[in-house]
């Protein structure tokens, strides 16, 4: 393995170090550069309209009123009214530094200039990509939720399913682009 | 299926270090939910795993077979005495 390699890879794993202790204390409002877009993306996807919820993150209020959601882990959405939140939780951060190793560990950069630029990339792949995966979780959960499917443990397998589902076609597609790339 | 399940590795394996290992080494074990967090995410990455795997051979068997049948119809074509 190439030291370019070796620092490129260093730095997501410091990247997924610092994201996580970032995670743990985050705001929703901190977490609004992920929040923000996702709740846009959903409420075009499922044609639904999230709206902006200081302290708490986007909520959506159905017309007709469904049956209150109780999120997984998250207590403060099982007294509330609104038919679903997109909160901390679901931002997706943890996927964005998946996507961010697996980005780096794909590119196998040889320069120390292949290095800084594949890190960008990953950067900007791994935002890219948690907006549209995400996208994809949140959506099914809110379809889900609207036929009344489900409870905790479906939400969590169906996050775990989407996530690591997008993973692989992440590291797979990435794969691809370098060897062609390199070819 | 040694290779595909090869190039699983990277992305399960950072999979099941930022949703299992990390908490853990955080002290999350403790957490009452966490056994049940667990219990998601491996069934989930067996499912996807599974899946993958099973997408793949199937895959793998129906080109074998396209190239069977292909192989088959070119040797029909050439005549028991060689090409003229």
């Amino acid at each position: 393995m190439t030291a370019p390699r070796l620092a490129a890879i260093a730095i997501a794993l410091a990247c997924v170090i610092a994201g996580k202790t970032y995670y743990r204390h985050a705001t929703a409002d901190e977490l609004a550069w992920l929040l923000a877009p996702t709740a846009v993306c959903v409420s075009a996807a499922t044609d639904t309209h999230f709206v902006r919820e200081r302290g708490v993150g986007y909520v959506y209020l159905p017309p007709h009123g469904l049956r209150p959601r109780c999120a997984p882990g998250v207590r403060r959405a099982c007294d509330r009214d609104a038919a679903f939140e997109i909160v901390p939780e679901c931002a997706g951060l943890h996927f964005l530094l998946c996507a961010l190793v697996v980005l780096v560990i794909a590119a196998a950069p040889a320069s120390w200039s292949a290095a800084a630029k594949s890190l960008a990339i990953a950067i900007a792949g791994a935002y890219a990509a948690t907006i549209v995966v995400n996208t994809a979780r949140i959506a099914i959960a809110v379809r889900l939720h609207e036929h009344a499917i489900g409870g905790a443990d479906l939400h969590r397998l169906e996050g775990t399913v989407v996530y690591l589902g997008g993973l692989c076609v992440l590291y797979s597609l990435a794969r691809r682009l370098y060897a062609h790339e390199a070819a | 299926m040694r290779t595909r399940l090869r190039r699983l590795a990277v992305p399960v394996g950072i999979y099941l270090v930022v949703a299992l290992v990390l908490p853990i080494v955080n002290g999350a074990a403790g957490r009452a939910d966490f056994a049940r967090h667990c219990a998601g995410v491996l069934v989930g990455v067996c499912a996807v795993v599974g899946a993958i795997v099973a997408i793949g051979a199937s895959i793998d068997t129906a080109l074998a077979a396209a190239h069977r049948i292909a192989n088959n119809r070119s040797a029909r074509r050439v005549s028991p005495g060689g090409p003229s």
